[in-house]
C-alpha cells in the first residue's frame, strides 16, 4: 500500500471511529464529524479514481 | 483495481453489529413477494422493479455500511424455502461496479458459503440509483 493510500485509509477510518463513538443526538448537534467522514471518502474515491484507474 | 476496499478488525466488528441487526429484522415473505422479480433475470434497471420497492425497504431496513470505496447493505429474507441472507455490493463511484475480487472478499466477511456459493442462491445486477449499480446475493440460510 502507498503511502497515500495509507493516510486516506488512516484518515477515513479515523473518521469513522469518531462517528461511531458519537450518540445519534451529538451526531445531530455537531455536523463536522460527519462532513470529515464524507471529505475523506470522497478522498478514497478521488485517490481510486485517479490513481487506481 | 479501480477501489478501495477497506476490512480489517474495526470494520469487521461493524460488519458484526450490521449482521445482528438485520437479522433481528427481516423481511417476511408477505412483503418480499410483493418485490420479487420472478423471471429469473441476472439484470435489474430502476424502471424494471415491481411494487413499491423503497416503501417496504423502508420498513424492513437493510442495514448499511462502507468499506472504503464500497457500498454494502444487508439484510435477512423470509422466503417459502427459509430464511436467506441478501448482500448488496456496489461502488461509490458512478458506473462502477466491484470486481470479483472485492465481491469474494466481502462474501467471506459478511458468513457467506463461499464462491461459488454452496448453498441455494441467486445473483443479480440491480440498479439502485441513476447511474449506480449493485451485485446482489441472495444466499438460504444454513
Amino acid at each position: 500500500m502507498s503511502d497515500q493510500l495509507e493516510r486516506l485509509v488512516k484518515e477515513w477510518r479515523d473518521a469513522q471511529k469518531a462517528i461511531d463513538q458519537l450518540t445519534p443526538q451529538q451526531r445531530g448537534k455537531d455536523s463536522k464529524p460527519l462532513d470529515r467522514l464524507i471529505e475523506a471518502h470522497n478522498a478514497l474515491i478521488k485517490f481510486a479514481d485517479e490513481t487506481l484507474g | 483495481m479501480s477501489g478501495v476496499l477497506v476490512l480489517g478488525p474495526a470494520e469487521r466488528a461493524r460488519i458484526d453489529e450490521a449482521v445482528t441487526a438485520a437479522r433481528a429484522n427481516p423481511m417476511p415473505w408477505e412483503a418480499g413477494e410483493m418485490i420479487a422479480d420472478g423471471s429469473g433475470t441476472t439484470s435489474l434497471d430502476l424502471d424494471e422493479r415491481k411494487g413499491n420497492v423503497a416503501e417496504i425497504r423502508h420498513t424492513y431496513p437493510p442495514q448499511h455500511i462502507t468499506l472504503g470505496t464500497y457500498r454494502i447493505a444487508i439484510s435477512f429474507e423470509q422466503q417459502p424455502a427459509g430464511l436467506f441472507r441478501h448482500l448488496s455490493i456496489s461502488s461509490a463511484q458512478k458506473g462502477r461496479v466491484p470486481g470479483l475480487e472485492v465481491v469474494i472478499m466481502v462474501l467471506e466477511a459478511f458468513d457467506f458459503s463461499g464462491w461459488p456459493l454452496q448453498r441455494p442462491n441467486r445473483t443479480w445486477m440491480e440498479e439502485y440509483q441513476p447511474g449506480h449499480h449493485a451485485f446482489n446475493v441472495l444466499e438460504l440460510e444454513p
